[in-house]
């Protein structure tokens, strides 16, 4: 798998290895989660920044910061909110990109396309954050990317999202000027995904923390979080590494698979019948992944991934995302024999039994 | 919840040709058909049939083994330790089959009434664990030594002079064979009261430990938590190794070929005689015989199993393995090392996933704990079943010899199909009809009897009875039960569904020993069939005994019917390193000879891929 190195000759656009939460304002939320599971040395799918930098070069040089500001004076007028932002909207989309960052952005693109043929672009707003995965969302992603002028095109449309009605709604909402938030782009190669799916740093139905737990599907991985689908559900050891469960499910009745063009198509009663859609060495390895994150971000995860069906293992294996569990009842259970000393512990055991 | 029944015990025929049963056994100890009180309440309960250790129906004197443990290991349990939730184990025969029930304590004030009781005194022991341990071994050897001692022979003509002048008052001869045998019984009940001294506390503080690693770790399998307490040198694995030892001294001596030849025991003791290396090699089996030869091949209680020291072609094919391991360049070395490194591994890395303080002191607590008894939980039983119960039997013969003399019975193993009761009265009808200078009553009485039994014992052997009777409780608190017997929620449900079982090609039972393992089976449904056993194979078997160590070095994995995750199979193939699933039910009768099995130790599952 080739992955792309930081290089000085680029000012605008920075690589996974120089993003993370330590530069959020400059590379936004999306790309600094991206380049924390970098760091955590899980695979993620090679990408590139154009940072927030690149954004006020591109709106200074178009002088639109005006036109933004009066979006900062409206208050309670929605409706005069949604004007002035379409607006905003409509001069990015019809400006064009500052000389030095179209440069840099053109021979970006051209080796990340030269590499793997199609990519996406996502947006990559320094508002968002980790705990903000909600609001992510509500920016938008371009699949299926092929030459340069998409590229370009793709990201004028990614910076116009930033002003679309449900982001400034929203920042209006939280009392976020629309001046002081920034979009960087991510451009970033696309996985065909075989198998997608869900995996749990914890067990998140009684909260033991000595297993993981994955759930994969065919396809990419909306199958498994839509729940259209009953997933195949792996129980992996964290302590030996072990499949201490592996259950293959007979419904998997729907898969998305996404095109050339990036575009995603829903296939009903796909050919993989029922058999497993994630083998036991991926499934370890993926746990293994899981581990390593749980210990890097310091606390249980909940992880998206996907095996590219170009690739044999383990180059198949990307992380899309990590996010703290959160959810009550993946708190590990407290004991009958907390707080007790050993004897009361013997007599607590006795007592309790086994149920039959 | 209201359709899980089995049948009562008056409810199940007694298979045409095993009429009469009843009569081989104390009244007592039978199930009552006729309605009564007796009835009621033994229908009151949940009986299990103890598979474990009789497998087979009892003889009338290897009754006197599971007689012994119901009054050692229900006394410790409720009069000596007094374990607050649990009384004893009860016991039954049926169409001669052992069934067990434990006794729970249901008051909740008795239950408390009893804690203060159980903290002192379980609370000493387990401080003083390894000083009660240490003088434990003494004591047990002791008892066996004075077994040992006890002389048997054959009544005289006239009594010895020194009876006259030495002025000794009684008939010597008689009295001494009629005291003995009473000396030998109250001997074994003795060492089986030690067997229970230790155990049931030993299995209560290994309970805590893993109650709280399920709480803890909802999915953690069994066999972690076993692996983190056991994988020390148990002296079960001692006759084992003295086999090694012994291959590995004939390769030092130059007498491989000889081995080699698989000529039996006897034609190769020849061979050896004629060389002084050779006579080198008999004196270290000399060394090895006693004690770690008086070694049975089944659970011990019975006895049809062989011994080493009664059978030496069995250890003489496991040494003649091993010297071919050996000449291949193979290791035969258990990896004790490797498993300490990983118990501790294990256990490190669980205690690292718990967060809360106090958690995690539990958790060193209780597996500092479960550490120091597992020691007694594994060693005790080369004391009692292998050690003490060889010499039993080995006295036991010799009074069969007497009776054949006095034509009691036919065959000196004869002796089993009476009880321990019986044979004192036939004892007193010996010597009292000796005294007088008549022949003893029952020489027109028990061949025909044995006859009999014979027959109604090979009846019930071909009749086995349900795997439980009555109606099961919602909840065992006997630590044994649970622990030994893995009498569970699955256990429960796989026996009701026993009958359905039998046409599937899938099997499941307890994961005992972690590992996948594919290969062909091998069925061995008793001990002489061990021999049989080829590398590579998949043993099945309703049990093993430790005394099949060595087939643990040449087998992939192995599948037993019954037992738990801390019986003789589970604790030897984790020390081994091979997959194992217990508790399966039906295994030997589902899979035959040759079948294409896949073994998965992790989930407890057999497949039979190929039949």
């Amino acid at each position: 798998m080739k992955y792309l190195k930081a290089s000085n000759s680029y000012s605008f656009i920075k690589f996974p290895d120089e993003c993370g939460a330590h530069n959020i304002h400059l590379v936004g939320g999306k790309a600094s989660s991206l380049g924390e599971l970098w760091k955590a040395n899980a695979p993620v799918p090679p990408f590139f920044v154009i940072t927030s930098e690149g954004f006020k070069e591109f709106i200074e040089y178009n002088r639109l910061w005006t036109t933004i500001s009066r979006l900062d004076g409206v208050e309670h007028d929605e409706e005069k909110l949604l004007t002035l932002s379409k607006e905003v909207r409509d001069k990015i989309l019809s400006a064009s990109l500052p000389s030095t960052l179209d440069k840099e952005l053109m021979t970006a693109s051209q080796e990340i396309i030269s590499v793997w043929g199609s990519i996406a672009v996502r947006s990559s707003a320094t508002l968002e954050d980790v705990s903000e995965a909600s609001f992510a969302g509500q920016y938008e992603s371009y699949l299926g990317i092929k030459t340069s002028e998409q590229f370009y095109d793709a990201v004028i449309k990614c910076y116009a999202s930033l002003f679309n009605d449900r982001a400034v709604v929203y920042r209006n909402r939280i009392n976020k000027k629309h001046t002081d938030v920034y979009m960087a782009v991510i451009g970033q190669s696309l996985v065909r995904a075989r198998s997608a799916g869900v995996m749990f740093t914890v067990n998140p139905l009684n909260g033991d923390p000595s297993v993981v737990v994955i759930e994969s599907s065919w396809g990419l991985g909306e199958a498994v979080v839509k729940g259209e689908v009953i997933p195949d559900n792996y129980m992996i050891s964290k302590v030996t590494g072990e499949v201490l469960r592996c259950r293959t499910s007979r419904t998997k009745p729907i898969k998305y698979e996404s095109l050339d063009d990036g575009s995603v198509v829903m296939i009903k009663n796909p050919q993989e019948g029922p058999e497993l859609s994630l083998s036991s060495g991926e499934a370890v390895f993926l746990a293994d992944i899981g581990n390593r994150l749980e210990k890097y971000f310091g606390r249980p995860q909940d992880i998206e991934w996907v095996i590219d069906k170009r690739f044999n293992q383990p180059e198949n294996i990307y992380v899309v995302q990590s996010r703290p569990v959160t959810v009550d009842c993946t708190v590990s259970r407290t004991s009958r024999q907390t707080g007790l000393g050993m004897m009361d512990r013997i007599i607590q055991t006795l007592l309790s039994g086994a149920h039959v | 919840m209201s359709e899980r029944k089995f049948p009562h015990a008056y409810e199940v025929e007694t298979p045409k040709g095993a009429e009469g049963w009843e009569t081989m056994y104390p009244q007592f100890y039978t199930f009552s058909k006729e309605p009564g009180p007796k009835r009621d309440w033994e229908s009151s309960l949940f009986w299990y049939q103890d598979g474990l250790h009789h497998g087979e129906p009892l003889y009338p004197l290897d009754a006197i083994h599971p007689m012994a443990w119901q009054w050692a290991l229900s006394s410790f349990n409720s009069r000596i330790f007094v374990v607050p939730p649990a009384l004893g184990i009860s016991q039954r025969v049926l169409n001669g089959y052992l069934y067990l029930t434990p006794i729970p304590v249901l008051d909740p004030k008795e239950v408390e009434r009893r804690v203060g009781y159980f903290m002192k005194r379980a609370g000493y022991y387990y401080q003083n664990w390894n000083k009660i341990f240490e003088e434990w071994k003494v004591n047990a050897e002791k008892i066996v030594k004075e077994m040992e001692s006890l002389e048997f022979r054959d009544l005289p003509e006239f009594e010895d002079e020194e009876v006259v002048f030495k002025h000794m008052g009684l008939s010597k001869s008689s009295y001494t064979l009629y005291e003995n045998y009473h000396k030998l019984v109250l001997l074994h009940f003795r060492l089986w009261q030690k067997h229970f001294e230790m155990l049931n506390l030993g299995y209560a503080a290994y309970l805590t430990f893993y109650m709280f690693c399920k709480e803890k770790f909802p999915g953690i399998p069994d066999q972690h938590i076993a692996r983190m307490v056991a994988g020390i040198e148990s002296i079960l694995f001692r006759p084992d190794q003295e086999c090694k030892r012994l291959a590995a001294a004939a390769i030092k001596l130059g007498l491989s070929n000889i081995f080699l030849q698989r000529l039996g025991y006897s034609k190769t003791v020849e061979k050896l005689r004629e060389s002084e290396s050779g006579r080198k090699w008999l004196e270290e089996l000399e060394k090895s015989k006693y004690p770690w030869f008086y070694y049975a091949t089944g659970p011990g209680f019975f006895h049809t199993e062989p011994r080493w020291i009664d059978n030496m072609d069995i250890p003489l094919t496991f040494i003649t393995d091993y010297i071919e391991k050996l000449t291949r360049n193979e290791s035969i070395d258990l990896p004790t090392e490797k498993l300490r490194r990983e118990r501790e591994e294990l256990a490190q890395k669980y205690k690292s996933l718990l967060k809360d303080s106090q958690d995690i002191k539990t958790f060193e607590e209780n597996l500092q704990l479960a550490r120091t008894v597992f020691p007694y939980v594994e060693d005790h039983n080369f004391y009692v079943e292998h050690w003490g119960h060889t010499i039993w039997y080995t006295k036991i013969r010799e009074i069969g010899r007497i009776l054949v003399n006095h034509g009691i019975i036919k065959n000196v193993d004869d002796i089993f199909y009476l009880n321990h009761f019986e044979l004192s009265q036939v004892l007193y009808d010996v010597c009292a009809n000796w005294a007088v200078g008549v022949e003893p009553a029952g020489k027109h009485y028990w061949p025909a009897e044995v006859e009999r039994r014979k027959n109604i014992i090979d009846t019930c052997k071909r009749n086995r009875p349900p795997p439980a009777l009555g109606k099961p409780p919602e909840v065992i608190t006997e630590p044994f039960t649970i622990m030994l017997w893995g009498v569970t929620k699955e256990r429960i449900e796989q026996w009701l569904s026993g009958a359905a079982q039998k046409a599937v090609n899938k099997l499941n039972g307890l994961p005992a020993s972690p590992g996948v393992a594919e290969g062909r089976a091998r069925v061995v449904l008793s001990a002489e069939e061990i021999v049989k056993v080829k590398e590579g194979e998949i043993l099945v078997a309703p049990i093993t005994a430790p005394a099949w160590n060595p087939v643990f070095t040449k087998i992939k994995a192995t599948v037993t019917d019954i037992g738990g995750i801390m019986s003789h199979t589970a604790i030897v193939c984790r020390e081994y390193g091979l997959p194992a699933v217990v508790g399966t039910g039906f295994a030997t009768q589902v899979i035959k000879d040759g079948m294409r099995l896949r073994v998965d130790g992790n989930e407890g599952v057999v497949e039979i891929l190929e039949g």
